[in-house]
């Protein structure tokens, strides 16, 4: 364990999961807050080949029939998107934050450096234990496609009703940046 | 140790199977009898969210009521418009022909991350709390040399001049690397720096030897080489085949300088001369604890010491009077029919605990059908993999086959080459360097192979050693080892019990467990 790559790549997995840790938290709220939020549930899709952008995210306001209604502040800009389902190749919902053990992560990715000639084994354990731990948490905050059918996501919608009839759906407004913010 | 490495590869075994989807929180109905049922059938408090045909949303956070006329929601609720700006909240009366959906929401209540990964960091933290207490058993030594294939730390075909440990203890040494047939012309090698030590590379050399079919090769203990046929294994021993499961006994718990005999009886199928003991063998971690309490000992006075000892110029020979000679080496007597007694025909001798050393002992004997070995060695020091009977046909002599080409950590090393070259400024390695070295051979020629490395090494001081200084047992370890080793056996059996577990252990994992990657 003496080895600076190796700990490098384990201060990196560290990281790693502080960065994913962080990346969804203004769209979405804490697990112990899922069940008081007024907004959608934010939504990774994957297009199909052939659609000039691959990927979208955003907050699922409305689904009907044919079309996903998402706003996306993707790019520091405010995109109102109609989306027809057919595009879509596959998604993953986000229901709420995913809330990584940034601690145990970082405890368990340096603490091998004390382990010496096994460091490398508990190491090697550590990090499929984190990987699996991680997986789960951030499993049981979304659900993607291999679970649920793209007419099925329509509850965790900001309208879960469907779009409201003479509704303009440009004029709608994006979750406020600090919103959960300040709820936490 | 074992149980806690074990406990830990268990664990994520376990978190792969578990599933651990728990996002039931929500359910949604057009009818509020309907979320009414839902709330009842839960027993954790609920929320319910009223959605609008207009897009508007009252949330009802708790004791909301469904009036006896079923015309109207009642409650303190929060009122928000499509956007999510908040309208306004109060006691409110919302009248049901007015909303479309009804949610009813439960907190969710989930298992925190930390404490999924509790039993792992207390395993983590139990493992570092034994290294700590005992550095000595985690922290293994010397250049190790490894085919690029190889995979875990044991998979090490040789360990450069183990007792180097300064550098007027610079020595070359042979090791056979195992590899009984190559006819490539290309050959690599893989050298690592797997522990808190300088290693300080004088001389790395292949050593090629020509063989014909059916022959394989063994080194002797004085690096002659020797081509044999035929390998009739030990009867009725634990350690047959070479296959690292080896035999081995725990020391004396009253003496470390005490003695074991094995006897090894071998059948052979025809009367045989020129008979040749082939031995697989390594040591314990014992020598490796002598080592780091030797220099624990010196405490902060290390470098003085090691200055001072360098300058005297007899250290080599202090040592070889001193514990080594105490200990013994790894003794071999062939039993006389004639003379009715054991004849001493050699010994075995090759410091370290990671690679396994296969060399042969010319017993310049001749036998029927029968034989008889005696082993005398060390109880507690040795290991012993596989024990044999073969038959010598020649002596030979090696093709001597210089370094082509260094790559250190995945880069090629122009310099590394110059430097391993040259005596003058030979090849320094530091913890966590990883060394390709790569040998042009003839080609078409089957060769087996075995390597040479000449050099020392520095072991690094470690702050937990600093509070083990004692220069007295320092002294005593030199000048009278043989109290040293009685007086030293009590606190080695409390390690010796956590080295075995841990030397074990790091056996365990099959992907890359070498300390670099």
């Amino acid at each position: 364990m003496k080895n600076p790559k190796t700990l490098i790549i384990a201060v990196a997995l560290s990281i790693g999961a502080l960065l994913s840790s962080c990346s969804t938290s203004y769209m979405l709220p804490k697990s112990t807050e899922a069940h008081a939020n007024v907004y959608g549930a934010y939504i990774e899709l994957r297009l199909k080949r052939g659609n000039p952008v691959r990927d979208i995210q955003g907050e699922l306001i409305a689904v009907d029939a044919q079309k996903l209604y998402l706003i996306s502040t993707q790019y520091d800009s405010l995109y109102h998107i109609e989306l027809e389902k057919e595009k879509v190749l596959k998604f993953r919902l986000y229901h709420f934050e995913p809330e990584y053990p940034v601690v145990s992560n970082v405890a368990l990715s340096l603490l091998p450096i004390s382990h010496g000639i096994i460091g490398v084994g508990t190491l090697t354990t550590n990090i499929i234990g984190m990987g699996v731990v991680n997986g789960q948490i951030k499993d049981r905050a979304s659900s993607t496609s291999n679970e649920m059918e793209l007419d099925e996501i329509g509850p965790f919608a900001r309208f879960p009703q469907g779009m409201p009839p003479g509704l303009s759906f440009r004029s709608l407004k994006p979750i406020p940046k600090d919103y959960y913010k300040k709820k936490s | 140790m074992r149980i806690l490495i074990r406990g830990l590869a268990l664990l994520a075994l376990a978190l792969m199977v578990a599933n651990c989807k728990e996002v039931d929180y929500t359910w949604q109905y057009h009818q509020v009898d309907e979320a009414e049922n839902q709330r009842d059938s839960i027993s954790d408090p609920t929320i319910l969210k009223a959605h609008l045909r207009n897009g508007e949303v009252y949330y009802f956070p708790n004791n909301w009521l469904v009036d006896t006329q079923r015309i109207a929601v009642r409650g303190y609720a929060y009122r928000y418009d499509a956007n999510r700006d908040l309208l306004g909240k109060g006691e409110e009366l919302l009248l049901l022909d007015s909303v479309v959906l009804f949610e009813v929401n439960k907190e969710l209540d989930l298992t925190d991350g930390n404490a999924m990964l509790a039993p792992f960091t207390i395993i983590n933290a139990s493992i570092s709390l034994v290294c700590l207490a005992n550095p000595k058993a985690c922290f293994g030594s010397c250049p190790t040399f490894y085919l690029p294939e190889d995979e875990g730390l044991f998979s090490c075909r040789a360990e450069g001049f183990s007792n180097a440990i300064c550098p007027s203890l610079e020595y070359g040494d042979i090791d056979d690397l195992k590899v009984p047939h190559f006819r490539d012309s290309v050959f690599s090698l893989l050298m690592k720096n797997e522990a808190h030590e300088t290693h300080v590379l004088r001389e790395i050399e292949l050593y090629a030897l020509p063989i014909k079919e059916g022959e394989t090769v063994y080194q002797s203990r004085d690096n002659s080489f020797y081509a044999a046929r035929n390998l009739f294994l030990a009867q009725e021993v634990p350690f047959q085949a070479a296959d690292q499961e080896e035999y081995f006994s725990k020391s004396d718990p009253d003496n470390l300088a005490s003695q074991e005999e094995v006897i090894l009886n071998f059948k052979l199928d025809q009367d045989s001369a020129n008979l040749g003991l082939v031995l697989d063998f390594r040591q314990s971690l014992m020598t490796t604890y002598f080592i780091y309490n030797a220099i624990s000992y010196m405490g902060d006075e290390v470098g003085e010491i090691f200055s001072d000892l360098e300058q005297r110029g007899d250290l080599y020979e202090t040592m070889d009077k001193g514990l080594k000679s105490e200990l013994g080496e790894l003794e071999v007597y062939l039993w006389s029919e004639a003379q009715e007694e054991w004849i001493f025909k050699g010994a075995f001798y090759e410091t370290g605990p990671i690679a396994i050393n296969r060399q042969i002992l010319d017993l310049e004997h001749a036998a029927k059908d029968e034989l008889r070995i005696k082993l005398k060695m060390n109880r507690g020091l040795w290991r012993i993999d596989r024990a044999a009977i073969t038959h010598i046909q020649r002596k030979l002599k090696p093709e001597v086959y210089k370094v082509d080409r260094i790559t250190r950590n995945g880069r090629s090393s122009a310099k590394d080459l110059r430097d391993l070259q040259s005596p003058e400024a030979p090849l320094v390695s530091m913890p966590g360097d990883r060394f390709q070295l790569d040998f042009h051979l003839a080609a078409n020629q089957d060769y087996a192979l075995f390597l040479y490395a000449k050099g020392y090494y520095l072991e690094w001081m470690r702050d937990a050693w600093l509070a083990d200084k004692d220069l007295w047992k320092l002294r005593q370890m030199f000048k009278t080892p043989s109290r040293y080793l009685k007086n030293e056996a009590e606190a080695y059996k409390l390690y010796e019990e956590n080295m075995e577990e841990v030397f074990w252990s790091s056996q365990v994992p099959a992907k890359p467990l070498s300390l670099k990657p």
